[in-house]
């Protein structure tokens, strides 16, 4: 009987292969503890779209265990699918707060710059994809989502994902790995709508690649086979207050703040400007042969870091600005470290990159900016430790109504104790008067005040400003309302106060 | 004239191993590759300003330690020069780091201290990131082999003034036995042995023994007759006198280094070179036996073998002046060595550097004697400090400015700059002695604006740098004993800067190798008088309270000082009484002995990593070692009522002993009331458990200062906000681990009270909310030895407020009676709680301010009730006034003790109660 031998693996074989894995392990383990340790330094108490997340999925969470039913319409409002994220980001809130919700961004946001690793990897060699991947790690966009707790940094990754995914399935015949791209691109669609934006750069990818093995008639098809999904999804949701959110906070969206265009462009410049050079460089490196790889994938590569400035200035919009340019950052990464890699002395291919510090200088220059910005960003807003602090002395369940500016935030830290039916806020409000007298907007607010509607108001003069402002004589002058804190806030955009009122019925007990 | 036969092809390259010399082959920093580099250095700037200017504090180490590290993984660079460089961008970010951040906070009104130490700090990093560059790994040494340079005559010269013969034979013998290895390998060769003898000009009585000893040996002796030029006038006197000019080469030790047999094989060869003018080899003591020797050996063997390899990699090994070969040609270019400096031999090597390249060749080639005493080593120490000093000071151009023709290159000049600044480390060390002395004397700050957590910032990734980088290039080859001897020089440098600075000459003296009589000693008055002063600020900082920062600080940097200064006394009496401190010394190596089988790797390891798991488990749960959870329930004592005493604000601890001696009867319940802030007082209530008495505590909500009045409010409580404070005060009463009563929410039912349900944004309804939130955070720590004594105003008619009875272990009626009012009768009182609260122990509380016979007479009613009642668990006087804040006088009137019939009545009614006296 004739014996088979089994392939033997040579020591020396062994030994080279783990030394290559620990000389890739290891750098990427360095970038990514960098960016894990820069991102979790970042503190500051829940920002408005992080509390309203989580108090959404808690809520919808509660609601599957047998919980109240949700009221709130969620989905018209929300940029992504309440049914997503929240819900996921509400679990790990009952699990372990905010903080872990956070870490839940961080984990989304190491995947993506291992994403960015493993893209440049197989378009433009191991080096460009490890000094891209340690570029895109030290954004401060990327850092401050990396901490962030909202849909993008989910979004990110499953993007990230599903365009490195498209590397095995533009070499398959078989098409269940399109549809696994197309799934994944939707997923990461259905985490934050603006995702779309950044789905043609992945089918392009999976265009590029296929066409270059099996020719672009079969290219097509795969690109097709990955589409459907996303096809198919408008169908589905059309009619339900998803469509309606997707609609009104993507699709047509309206600004919700305006800035001038230049403005925009300005911030845009500033923030991913460096990356986006490094990355231009990168593709005229490729264009011009220095650097292998391919050129209309760089030329899709870098064309996607100005997709997300050119929607806000479009727009005028800057709202999320900021989060967007990570989405470009993403796929423009690579070819920054193509860059890197050049100036680092590995291109052409050596066994020691003799310019190493030149690169590691550009690195660090980088990364001093990108957490001074992240630093910047996460302090947009004011801490509201003493707001919650106060706000609690004087709560109690199922007591009085409360009027907060902003409500998401006081809401989310006091859903202990306060119930949801107890907020309102300034976004909008109706409110029949002692005569029967219908109101609306700011006459509501006016006559709610003149009656004693609510025991505790909170006001900051934010975003609603000018209400806010109309409420004060009111509040002074009717004699209902007492001044029981005036709490200050700094935030990198400007300091102020939460003024909070309590109606003085309660005072006198 | 002397024929050279050249053996080798031109232009053959060798890399010998052990050599380290300037690569020729292609000058990085000239031509088209300059591109790169400036593009580097650029970057490197622009990267250190930006990161400065971001005040990342530690970040900027972190963020080139780990970026670094990915570089250079990925790299390719082998272990030793990886850390290398990731240690040298550590220590670059994390000075540039902390000095931006420093010059921030200079303090410019004490400038005359702060300035100064400024700058010791600035020189302090300058040389610290002068190390990195030194060390930074570079390609290794190419040398040409252009001819044969064992043709070449060789002279090995030994210059001696008073060494004595003992000494100098063994240099000579040595020297022969290095001329019989070379000539046993190079038979064509010529070597000869010339004593360079001094004795005669310099006064030594034993100049002739030498040339006896030189005659005994077979070696020439050329012997001077007039003076001048110190050793550079002897060594070139002899060179003119045996010709040891032109195409030979020379080879110098002093008195004392022994050459080893293999020091002409070693050295010779890299000569094969002709653009090499001298091979320098390293100096290493023999007589290490000797601690001063040993200590300073450690010093030297940081220079010679962790920087002069450095050195020698960026042509700057400058000559040393003995152990060294020396191409006469390039003597002869500059006239020989220079006979006007004390360092010579340095003077030299920035004369030739511009011309010719160095080699160091590292390894023990030579040996020789160290200094015996401290004496002797700060005379060695300022000899060579005025010398580069004095070359600072006549060559600053050059080093600093440059050259534009055949001048020092940047790095030489890097190298020279550092080697001549280098003795400016005694006014660093002045500076760092006298600065935290300045400001614990004058409390003027020298750095002003700054917290202790910036400080640490900023500092402690610059401080780690440093350590590390210096330990990591130093270990194996030096030790902390380097260190100490250093920082001893420190007055002797001052001394030699001051020589330089008044522009005086020093004067070339040998460095005694014999040792003196008590020289040490004497020799540290300067250091006797710093650790006095030390001491002197440490008992300053002790009286300033070294809770505040900056004398904590400070003070820590008095007693770095004086543990330096400590190991220099250690040293200088190790020198004198080596008995003693051998005698010591094997004292303390025993005790180390014993411990020997833990210092085994692995129970050592054990031992560690059991430490760590239990201290971590302490912390995170400190109830993993308490005993068995006791749980609490109230009641009479066998039967018997039990007396309590309550004080009041202001009545002292010790007074219910007092009291109880006078009453003849202990009492088992003593109470006091304390805010949440405070903590549980563990060793009163131990104290009162030891004599049979059980703390109770009233738990105030009062507001910290500066906080609100709404921090004391029930939702407040309720909510959460004080949860943290709740949960020490159970964990703390939980460890005491006996029975406590515990009031919260006293008088609840009442506006005065502080956390009030009728005020300050409470309701009735909130009551039970917050007694329970409260509860459950004791029963989560497992705090189960706690009674919960339910004290409204009015507990007889408290349906409003009252929390649920399953709650309430005990309920407190306090019938407290102020003089000019209506005194409440004890026995309907009492009944009518009970009634409101059927089966709940009820805990009495009395006192009284009135005319002592009434007050007599109604506790004796208080007593009765008491007695006759068995819903009463114990009686409970409150000592002193009721006031907030009460006067002595006050509290007298509200004394059990106020009057001695009150007193007396007080008994009766304890009699009346029917309480057990016994205890």
């Amino acid at each position: 009987m004739a014996v088979r031998a089994l392939p033997v693996v040579s020591q020396p074989r062994i030994q080279a292969w783990r030394v290559a894995r620990l000389q890739i392990s290891l750098p990427l383990a360095a970038i990514m503890t960098l960016q894990g340790v820069a991102a979790l330094s970042l503190q500051n108490s829940a920002f408005q779209d992080e509390a309203l997340y989580l108090y959404a999925g808690r809520q919808i969470v509660q609601q599957w265990l047998g919980g109240p039913k949700v009221t709130e319409p969620y989905g018209a409002y929300f940029s992504g699918m309440p049914y997503v994220y929240p819900i996921i980001a509400g679990a790990l809130d009952m699990l372990g707060g905010l903080a872990l919700v956070r870490l839940f961004s961080l984990a989304c946001m190491l995947v993506a710059s291992g994403m960015v690793y493993l893209l440049g990897r197989r378009f433009f060699g191991e080096d460009a994809g490890l000094l891209g991947a340690a570029a895109f790690a030290v954004e401060g966009s990327v850092l401050f989502l990396s901490h962030f707790a909202t849909f993008d940094a989910m979004c990110l990754a499953l993007l990230g994902v599903a365009a490195v995914l498209t590397g095995p399935a533009s070499r398959s015949r078989w098409p269940g790995w399109a549809l696994v791209v197309g799934l994944v691109s939707l997923l990461a669609v259905a985490s934050k709508y603006a995702g779309l934006l950044f789905v043609p750069t992945v089918l392009a990818l999976l265009w590029l690649q296929s066409q270059r093995h099996h020719g672009p008639r079969r290219a097509a098809f795969t690109c097709l086979f990955a589409a459907l999904p996303l096809a198919a999804a408008p169908l589905a949701i059309r009619g339900t207050p998803m469509w309606a959110g997707l609609v009104t906070t993507t699709a047509q969206r309206t600004a919700l703040l305006i800035a001038t265009r230049s403005s925009l462009l300005l911030q845009c410049v500033l923030q991913a400007g460096a990356l986006a050079l490094l990355g231009l460089l990168g593709l005229v490196l490729v264009l011009r042969r220095v650097h292998p790889g391919s050129k209309l994938i760089s030329l899709v590569l870098w064309g996607t870091v100005l997709l997300a400035p050119a929607y806000h200035v479009y727009k005028m919009e800057p709202t999320s600005l900021q989060k967007h340019l990570a989405f470009g950052m993403l796929f423009a990464a690579p070819l920054a470290g193509c860059a890197l890699a050049w100036v680092s002395g590995c291109v052409p291919v050596r066994r020691v990159a003799p310019r190493w510090p030149l690169g590691l200088a550009v690195l660090l220059i980088l990364f001093a900016a990108g957490f001074r910005q992240a630093q910047s960003l996460f302090h947009e807003w004011g801490n509201t430790d003493a707001l919650i602090q106060t706000l609690r002395m004087q709560v109690r369940p199922n007591g009085g109504r409360i009027l907060a500016e902003e409500d998401e935030v006081p809401r989310y830290y006091l859903q202990d104790v306060v119930s949801f039916w107890q907020w309102n806020h300034l976004y909008w409000f109706d409110y029949t008067d002692a005569s029967g007298h219908y109101l609306q907007g700011e006459p509501a607010y006016k006559a709610a005040l003149q009656a004693g509607y609510w025991d505790l108001v909170e006001l900051h003069y934010g975003a609603n400003a000018s209400l806010a402002h109309s409420l004060d004589p009111i509040l002074r002058g009717s004699g209902k309302y007492q001044l029981i804190a005036k709490l200050p806030f700094t935030s990198t955009l400007g300091n102020g106060y939460y003024w909070v009122w309590e109606k003085k019925a309660n005072l006198n007990g | 004239m002397i024929t050279l036969r050249p053996r080798w092809p031109a232009g053959k390259e060798r890399t010998p191993h052990a050599w380290s010399a300037w690569h020729p082959g292609r000058p990085v920093w000239l031509g088209r590759d300059m591109a790169w580099p400036a593009a580097g250095l650029g970057l490197a700037v622009a990267a250190l300003i930006w990161l400065s200017a971001a005040d990342l504090g530690a970040w900027a180490a972190l963020g080139v330690l780990l970026l670094g590290a990915a570089f250079v993984a990925r790299s390719g660079v082998e272990r030793r020069a990886a850390t290398l460089y990731l240690l040298a961008g550590f220590v670059t970010v994390s000075a540039v780091e902390y000095l931006t951040w420093r010059f921030a906070m200079i303090d410019w009104v004490a400038w005359w201290i702060a300035l100064p130490l400024y700058a010791a700090e600035l020189f302090g990093a300058l040389h610290i990131v002068g190390l990195q560059v030194t060390v930074w790994p570079r390609q290794g040494p190419r040398l040409l082999e252009v001819e044969d340079p064992t043709w070449r005559p060789v002279f090995i010269f030994i210059p001696t003034v008073n060494e004595g013969v003992a000494v100098l034979e063994a240099t000579v013998r040595g020297a022969q036995a290095a001329r019989r290895r070379y000539l046993r390998r190079h038979r064509h060769a010529r070597v000869e042995i010339v004593i360079c003898n001094d004795g005669r000009v310099a006064g030594a009585p034993g100049w002739l023994a030498t040339e006896r000893l030189a005659r005994r040996l077979r070696v020439r002796c050329i012997t001077r007759t007039e003076g001048g030029g110190a050793k550079a006038g002897n060594i070139e006197h002899a060179r003119q006198e045996v010709g040891a000019t032109g195409a030979t080469l020379l080879a110098i030790f002093d008195a004392d280094q022994v050459p080893e047999p293999t020091f002409l094989t070693e050295t010779i060869p890299p000569f094969a070179d002709p653009s090499i003018g001298w091979v320098q080899t390293g100096q290493y003591y023999r007589n290490t036996e000797n601690p001063v020797a040993r200590w300073a050996g450690d010093q030297q063997q940081l220079f010679y073998q962790v920087l002069c390899p450095g050195k020698a990699a960026l042509n700057s090994a400058f000559i040393c002046g003995t152990n060294v070969v020396l191409r006469a040609a390039a003597l002869d270019e500059i006239g020989g060595l220079p006979r006007d400096s004390v360092t010579e031999d340095f003077m030299a090597s920035i004369e030739l550097h511009p011309r010719w390249r160095s080699v160091f060749v590292s390894g023990v080639l030579a040996r020789g004697l160290g200094p015996m005493d401290l004496r002797a080593y700060f005379r060695q120490q300022q000899r060579w400090a005025t010398g580069t000093l004095g070359v600072l000071r006549s060559h600053w151009r050059p080093i600093i400015l440059g050259q534009r023709k055949r001048g020092l290159s940047l790095p030489q000049r890097v190298q020279y700059g550092l080697a001549c600044t280098h003795y400016l480390c005694g006014l660093r060390d002045l500076i760092y002695i006298v600065a935290p002395l300045a400001f614990l004397i004058t409390g003027l700050p020298a750095v002003r604006g700054a917290t202790l957590a910036a400080f640490l910032e900023h500092f402690l990734p610059y401080w780690l740098a440093s350590q590390l980088a210096f330990w990591y290039v130093a270990r194996g080859k030096s030790t902390w004993r380097g260190i100490v001897i250093g920082f001893a020089s420190f007055p002797v440098l001052l001394v030699a800067l001051a020589t330089v600075a008044l522009g005086r000459r020093g004067t070339f003296t040998v460095t005694p190798k014999l040792r003196g009589l008590n020289r040490s000693i004497s020799a540290l008055v300067p250091h006797m008088i710093a650790a006095a002063a030390c001491l002197a600020g440490l008992g300053l900082a002790a009286s300033r309270g070294l809770h505040r920062a900056p004398v904590t600080v400070s003070a820590l940097w008095v007693a770095y000082t004086l543990v330096m200064l400590g190991g220099v006394m250690w040293l200088a009496l190790a020198a004198e009484a080596p008995a003693v401190v051998r005698a010591w010394g094997s004292a303390w190596r025993e005790a180390v002995a014993a411990f020997r089988p833990v210092r085994k790797p692995l129970p050592l390891a054990s031992l560690i990593a059991v430490t760590l798991l239990g201290t971590a488990c302490l912390r995170l749960s400190p109830n993993i070692f308490a005993t068995q959870p006791l749980v609490f329930v109230p009641g009479r004592a066998q039967g018997h009522p039990q007396l309590g005493i309550s004080l009041s604000n202001g009545e002292p601890l010790s007074r219910p002993a007092q009291l109880a001696q006078q009453l003849g009867a202990p009492f088992t319940i003593v109470g006091r009331t304390q805010d949440l802030t405070d903590r549980f007082d563990t060793p009163w209530a131990t104290a009162l458990a030891a004599h049979g008495g059980t703390p109770w505590i009233t738990l105030l909500f009062a507001p910290a200062k500066g906080e609100p009045l709404l921090d004391s409010s029930l939702p407040a409580i309720g909510n959460g906000l004080h949860d943290a404070a709740i949960t020490r005060w159970a964990d703390e009463i939980r460890n005491y681990g006996r029975p406590v009563y515990l009031t919260v929410l006293p008088h609840v039912d009442r506006n005065w009270s502080i956390s009030s349900a009728v005020t300050n944004g409470g309701i009735p309804q909130d009551v039970p909310r917050t007694w329970e939130h409260i509860q459950s955070l004791f029963q989560r720590e497992g705090a189960h030895n706690v009674a919960w004594v339910w004290a409204p105003a009015d507990p007889a008619s408290d349906e409003q407020y009252a929390p649920p009875s399953s709650s309430i272990n005990v309920v407190l009626l306090s019938l407290i009676s102020y003089p000019g009012t209506h005194w409440a009768k004890p026995q309907p009182a009492v009944a009518a709680v009970l009634r409101r609260h059927p089966g709940k122990p009820l805990l009495l509380e009395v006192s009284a301010d009135g005319n002592p016979a009434a007050k007599a007479a109604w506790l004796e009613q208080v007593g009765r009730t008491v007695g006759q009642d068995n819903g009463v668990m114990g009686l409970v006087y409150h000592e002193g006034s009721p006031a907030d804040h009460p006067s002595a006088t006050d509290n007298q009137a509200w004394s059990m003790a106020s009057d001695a019939a009150v007193f007396r009545s007080m008994r009766s009614a304890v009699a009346l109660a029917g309480i057990n006296i016994g205890g």
